[in-house]
């Protein structure tokens, strides 16, 4: 009798076993990254003595590379390479392509179910293997992966690399992806104005051709009046690109749903030719910046007209119309020290672009928008490279606004 | 202003020390002015001052928000922040509140958590909050209150405060408020006297390589028998100094472990919901359990990383020098120790090099290098933790000096200690 008890459990135990091992211990298998297929759409940029290439997996890419669907875990692998013909030795900056990066064995981990204890090991090894490494020796070169979060559209990213010999490196990446197309992709930049209709100014002629410039936005037809153009940006297009990347702006994808409310309104009969959206962590709610190419230039430098809004979602409505926030300034405000923290503002002057319209009298746009505002126009010059805090130079235009 | 408001403001300043209604008494008479004055929330003032700028502050707790803005804004995870600026220098300053929260909300933000579209367009709905809302620039002489509207912080509201002036002058404030609720490590210690004055060792550059060298490879258990994960992080820097980068760098305090919080903690992992203060165990070096614990959390409370900080007896250049370990959480697993643990990625170089990163992105570090003392441990022979958990590193501990003002990704300095990472 009591050799018999245990029988039953333990052969079921047994067959338990056999079936888990059946269909859960599985080895690993994964593909020479060498011969993978997206390394044909490899984006190389040199600077000075380095050279840095980037190319982006897409979630089928991915899959097929290490076994493993990574995009439906929310991590996005990008592949960088280093070369480096300097002196000196020179250290990547991972945080700087994505400041929340998984690390190679957190991926490892969150993939961990359904593998053989030598699968799993095998499998953690791969990755770890495949993770670039953060120091190039001079003359070296170094190729691998760094495990990102995942965002639909163009993958944009800074690559920052400093040097032992005191010396900052920051190249920025557009890898566009399949499938997608950014609003501003379908603008044709370069014949936008003719070169007679390009004004050049410089900083003592600035001030003045922003005061002249339009207050505010209009309707398709140009007769009624739209928001007001409470932010110019002077930048480089680097420095732009740069600034939005550091300051974790996203791009919208061509005549999407978000940016209805954007493309209402126009400058010189055209649409915004960039809407860029920054969405709360811990809600619904986002700041959306819309941008227009002025016929402007300053140095060289594209000057844009731009409107900065805040975009409320009403929670309790099953449409969920949205709407922006009467108060422009703090959208403006945020702005400004977003950008400032980020290491993207070099200069900040305030102009007047309309006049003080009081909250207890808003003025109404053409699409029912009633907004209040002290009327300054906060005109942020970026810096294509990292500016301190305390660098950050006052134009001593408009005095500063009170808040 | 309504009569109910001012009813409020006259029993704010009853209840407040001298100091303020000497303050708010000099403030400039005239009818704008005042209007502009907020009370504060509650008698939990907290001043601090430098050059021609003070300031005080006070945070509300969750029924204190409730009986002022009439909503419960805790529970939509707003957390007001009251401050006081008073402005006693010739240069204009102007305040700026994403250095308190990267995320604050504006007051129509908040205003939307709580009411519909129908109601928001309503000017008395939003002016709740506008009108008690701080404002940004702050005139040569002037006193300005108001709110800032910020993410919650439980226990101790940690934030810093920045201020720049007309005049090319930068002022960095951090402030430590205890709200009802939470128990912190911040401030347990009193750093001053850790030591005895004799046991304070000033080293040069080759005494501070030597003296980091020498310090233990790993932290122990309270017995002091039983090795750790690696003291891999090291840092030259005052406290204020510190506390200001971390919290610049998005890093949270912690809270000591109790029993109430262990139940959070493991709550919040099933859940995912993100409990910001989960507890660190105690880890032991010098004999004592860390002097600082903070974390710096991710995509939810599985995602997060942990750091430990002792203060060394040694002084470099008149700056405490403070030895360290950091981990990166991955998951949760269980274990027979501690029940539950956090599962900890075994690759603490690549932990050690982002925190590095994170740092000085933030602006916070003037130089940096490195120095052995841990001892290497291959990817194939990996040590182990006190909790069981796999590690394998360099064996190099990295050495980050603290500035005291921002420096730029440019302005960072390499300092060679005598080692380098070879590879990650």
């Amino acid at each position: 009798m009591p050799l018999n008890k245990p029988h039953s459990p333990y052969w079921l135990l047994c067959l338990c076993g056999l079936l888990l091992v059946g269909c859960a211990g599985r080895p690993y298998v994964s593909q020479d990254i060498a011969s993978a297929g997206f390394l044909a759409r490899t984006v190389t940029q040199e600077q000075a003595a380095i050279r840095v290439s980037a190319a982006v997996p897409d979630a089928g890419e991915t899959a097929s590379l290490w076994g493993l669907s990574l995009y439906e875990k929310g991590v996005q692998p990008v592949w960088i390479e280093v070369e480096n013909s300097s002196a000196d030795t020179v250290r990547l900056s991972i945080w700087s392509i994505d400041s929340d990066y998984y690390s190679p064995l957190e991926v490892a981990w969150m993939n961990r179910g359904g593998y053989s204890k030598e699968g799993r090991a095998a499998m953690e090894r791969t990755l770890y293997d495949a993770a670039i490494d953060r120091r190039i020796p001079p003359g070296e070169k170094r190729s691998g992966f760094v495990f990102t979060h995942l965002r639909p559209g163009t993958k944009g990213f800074n690559v920052d690399l400093i040097s032992t010999e005191l010396r900052s490196y920051t190249f920025t990446f557009f890898v566009p992806m399949p499938g997608f197309t950014a609003d501003y992709m379908a603008v044709d930049f370069e014949n936008l104005y003719t070169d007679d209709e390009v004004t050049d100014l410089n900083i003592d002629t600035l001030r003045a051709a922003l005061e002249q410039s339009p207050c505010c936005a209009t309707d398709a037809s140009g007769t009624q009046q739209g928001a007001p153009f409470n932010v110019v940006m002077i930048g480089t297009d680097l420095a732009l690109d740069r600034a939005m990347l550091r300051a974790d702006w996203q791009e919208t994808e061509l005549n999407s749903a978000t940016t209805a409310l954007a493309r209402e309104q126009h400058y010189r009969g055209r649409r915004p030719d960039g809407t860029f959206i920054k969405t709360r962590g811990d809600g619904a709610e986002r700041k959306e910046l819309r941008l227009w190419l002025a016929p402007l230039q300053v140095a060289g430098e594209r000057v844009w007209l731009g409107q900065t809004g805040t975009v409320v979602i009403d929670r309790f409505s099953q449409s969920a119309p949205s709407l922006i926030s009467p108060d422009i300034d703090a959208a403006l405000i945020y702005l400004i020290q977003n950008t400032w923290y980020s290491q993207s503002l070099q200069r900040l002057g305030f102009i007047r672009a309309t006049n003080e319209v009081s909250p207890a009298a808003p003025t109404e746009t053409f699409d029912g928008l009633r907004y209040h505002t002290n009327g300054l126009r906060g005109v942020l010059w970026l810096s294509e490279e990292p500016v301190g805090l305390d660098d950050v130079v006052n134009l001593e235009w408009e005095s500063m606004p009170r808040d | 202003m309504t009569s109910l408001h001012r009813a409020n403001a006259l029993n704010a300043l009853l209840a407040i020390p001298v100091t303020m209604i000497l303050s708010a008494w000099l403030m400039p008479a005239n009818a704008e002015d005042t209007a502009q004055q907020v009370p504060p929330p509650n008698e939990r003032l907290h001043v601090q001052a430098e050059g021609d700028l003070r300031l005080t502050s006070a945070i509300p707790g969750a029924d204190e928000a409730r009986d002022i803005f009439g909503v419960n804004l805790y529970s939509k995870n707003v957390q007001p922040v009251w401050l006081q600026v008073e402005n006693l220098g010739d240069d204009d300053m102007w305040l700026l509140p994403l250095g308190i929260d990267a995320a604050y909300y504006t007051p129509l933000e908040t205003a939307s958590r709580h009411f519909g579209l129908e109601r928001l367009l309503q000017p008395e709905t939003v002016n709740q909050f506008q009108r008690r809302k701080m404002v940004r620039m702050i005139k040569a002489g002037e006193v300005r209150s108001g709110y800032i509207f910020s993410r919650v912080d439980e226990g101790t509201k940690s934030f810093n405060v920045d201020v720049v002036s007309t005049g090319d002058e930068t002022y960095r404030m951090t402030f430590f408020i205890p709200v009802p609720g939470l128990r912190l490590d911040h401030y347990e210690t009193n750093f001053d006297e850790l030591y005895d004055a004799e046991e304070i060792v000033e080293v040069d550059l080759a005494g501070l390589i030597a003296g980091l060298e020498a310090l233990p490879c790993c932290v122990t258990d309270a017995k002091g028998e039983n090795f750790g994960d690696p003291l891999n992080i090291a840092f030259v820097g005052n406290i204020d100094d510190m506390y200001y980068s971390f919290l610049r760098a998005g890093w949270d305090e912690t809270e000591t472990i109790y029993k109430s919080s262990l139940w959070k903690t493991l709550k919040s992992s099933l859940a995912n919901s993100g409990y910001r203060y989960s507890p660190v165990s105690a880890l032991y070096v010098f004999g004592r359990p860390q002097d600082i614990a903070l974390q710096r959390t991710r995509a939810s409370i599985n995602q997060r990383n942990h750091l430990r900080l002792w203060m060394t007896p040694m002084k470099f250049e008149g700056e405490p020098v403070w030895i360290g370990q950091i981990s990166r959480d991955i998951g949760v697993r269980f274990t027979t120790k501690t029940i539950t643990t956090h599962k900890i990625d075994a690759d603490v170089d690549e932990t050690r090099e982002f925190l590095l990163e994170d740092m000085y992105y933030s602006q916070a570090l003037s130089k940096i290098g490195y120095v052995s003392g841990v001892g290497a441990a291959p990817y194939d022979e990996p040590r182990g933790n006190l909790t069981g958990d796999p590690y394998f590193t360099d064996g190099l501990r990295v050495v980050m000096w603290v500035s005291s003002s921002p420096k730029s990704l440019s302005e960072l300095k390499i300092q060679e200690l005598g080692v380098w990472p070879q590879a990650r």
